[in-house]
């Protein structure tokens, strides 16, 4: 078999949100040799990015998602022991986190399964995040964006307070803000760079646009 | 003049109401009235009551809503519930693995977590308002229920992994709303609303609501209407791909949030239920001035109330902080549009100054 068929295996699997079927098709492409970066993007990262898109175009939801996204995971702790040294270029280097006071985890993460598929590097710094640990979080990884999740709009206060504290500090990293109660007026009103979209695949997007932004400037 | 309930009644019934009947969804909201928050009241049923009396005679809706929240039932089966500033959530959940389902118990109403204060808050409601407005607790549904037991995203993997082991959930989840329906229908609630926010269609599909929610929701919504009270149907997010199977359950109403629109809804199921909503309640109930509010709420009765069978309302229950000003504009639109015979609408005024050339800050 060649490397394309391994990885059309492993990507078709991921698709089929067969668990089974994806270690196996996994475990097969190392044992033949196949490149574990291509394995790990080309194959499992692809395979979620299909199933994102067609979760998108309302084909498939989030069970189908979430189902994917642990085939994935699993498979990833096969390809990650053999990974050595980088991973090649990285699409941006993000700090994600659900705003204090908002305890959802679901929303944040697909949006951390989404952006790494898309080639991202992702900080999930967690649930319940207060203003200055985004800031502290963004220095300690040299962040490119600080995206921040948040599903209650009660919550909407503290956001504004962390795009404040960020834009203060003098950091370089840009704001993402997405969640059901954000809109694009919603992120301007609140001092975010930019509306992070109502869902993970839309954040995938955001985050390449703003990252083109971020280099335009540059 | 109707009393709320007369209004309410006309409005299911699909009869003639004198006006559009609003409920705005004031839930914690009304607690502010009396200066509360949620965590400071949540286990007082006189304070609760109390503020929903005041909130009451200060909005002048058409409803009263008992309780806080919906995570009364998964508090009762174990899950580990703190009290944020204004909402609880849950931050342990109780079945962590398949097995556990077997430890758990249906709750006692009687004696169990916050349904004793509940269901007491309901009797006081009864005693202030007797039958002239509609006395009506917010309650979970079974899916989300088994969510806060769970976790959402192991419960939403499960349904596709282990469906038959979600469906022995689903009933614990049911037979828990059933004691405690039961409970609030015998303290005098006139009206029941099951809140399913992971059943909409942002979460799940048609198929999942047809197989993990409708028969459930059904079971509550039969045991209401065999008691003559009437349960509500209310899922939050964009419910348009579920609509006609939400109607087809037995409540009488359903409770739509802003994503869909309030024309289509009446076109689509508007002959066999009484549909409510659905200003946004952030963009506009939180953030809009009263002029847009009132004028939005226009919008929304020009489409959907005429041939009765409407409920003026928000999408979802009110941020604490929404100005009062902004609920008295809604009140007030549903008060200034009149039923004729026919069951059209007649604007009997314009409370509030048409709005200017500039666009709302926050368009629908």
């Amino acid at each position: 078999m060649d490397e394309q068929t391994y990885l059309e295996g492993i990507k078709t699997a991921v698709v089929a949100l067969d668990r089974q079927r994806t270690l196996a098709a996994t475990q097969a492409a190392l044992d033949a040799g196949v490149e574990p970066v291509s394995i790990a993007q080309d194959g499992l990262s692809a395979g979620l990015l299909v199933v994102g898109d067609q979760w998108i175009r309302k084909e498939r939801f989030i069970s189908h998602v979430l189902v994917a996204a642990k085939a994935v995971h699993e498979a990833q702790a096969l390809v990650e022991p053999h990974i050595t040294g980088g991973t090649g270029k990285s699409a941006g280097t993000v700090v994600l986190g659900t705003i204090k006071g908002d305890l959802h985890d679901i929303g944040k993460n697909l949006v951390a399964l989404m952006l790494r598929a898309g080639g991202f590097t992702v900080t999930d710094i967690g649930i319940d995040v207060p203003p200055e640990r985004f800031v502290e979080a963004a220095k300690e990884s040299d962040a490119d964006i600080v995206a921040i999740s948040l599903l209650m709009s009660v919550c909407l206060d503290e956001v504004e307070q962390a795009c404040e504290l960020i834009r203060r500090s003098g950091i370089r990293a840009k704001t993402l803000v997405g969640g059901p109660p954000v809109s694009d007026e919603v992120a301007a009103a609140i001092g975010a760079d930019m509306y992070g979209g109502f869902d993970a695949v839309t954040a995938l997007q955001s985050a390449r646009e703003l990252m083109s932004r971020i280099r335009t400037a540059a | 003049m109707m009393n709320h309930l007369e209004r309410i009644v006309a409005a299911v019934q699909h009869t003639k109401p004198d006006r559009v009947p609003v409920t705005p969804l004031s839930i914690n909201r009304s607690l502010r009235v009396l200066g509360y928050t949620t965590r400071s009241v949540l286990n007082d049923s006189g304070k609760m009551a109390a503020a929903k009396i005041a909130a009451s005679a200060l909005f002048d809706d058409d409803a009263v809503v008992a309780g806080t929240d919906l995570f009364v039932e998964s508090e009762c089966l174990g899950s580990t519930v703190e009290v944020y500033e204004h909402v609880p959530v849950v931050v342990d959940y109780v079945i962590k693995e398949l097995r556990d389902l077997d430890k758990l118990r249906v709750p006692d109403p009687a004696t169990d977590g916050r349904m004793p204060v509940v269901t007491q808050e309901i009797r006081l409601l009864k005693e202030h308002f007797g039958d002239t407005t509609v006395v009506v607790p917010v309650t979970c549904g079974p899916l989300t229920m088994a969510s806060q037991v769970y976790g959402p995203e192991q419960l939403l993997i499960a349904m596709i992994e282990e469906p038959e082991w979600v469906h022995r959930l689903l009933d614990l989840c049911t037979e828990t709303g059933l004691a405690y329906w039961k409970a609030c229908i015998d303290a005098g609630a006139h009206a029941l609303v099951a809140l399913e926010p992971l059943s909409s269609g942002t979460i799940i599909s048609p198929d999942q609501y047809r197989e993990f929610v409708g028969p459930y929701c059904k079971r509550l919504f039969d045991l209401a209407n065999e008691h003559g009270r009437v349960p509500v149907n209310h899922v939050c997010g964009d419910t348009e791909p579920v609509l006609d199977q939400m109607a087809s359950l037995g409540a009488p109403i359903l409770q739509l949030d802003y994503p869909i629109n309030m024309g289509t809804a009446k076109q689509m199921v508007g002959d066999t239920v009484c549909i409510a909503g659905n200003l946004n309640p952030i963009e506009y109930m939180l953030y809009a001035t009263p002029t847009e509010i009132y004028w939005a709420c226009r919008d929304i009765i020009g489409q959907a109330a005429a041939g009765s069978g409407f409920i003026l309302g928000a999408g979802c229950d009110l941020n604490p902080r929404t100005p009062t000003e902004n609920i008295l504009a809604m009140v007030q639109a549903a008060k200034d549009a009149v039923y004729r015979d026919d069951l059209s609408i007649e604007f009997v005024q314009d409370s509030y100054l048409p709005l200017d050339v500039k666009p709302p800050r926050f368009p629908a």
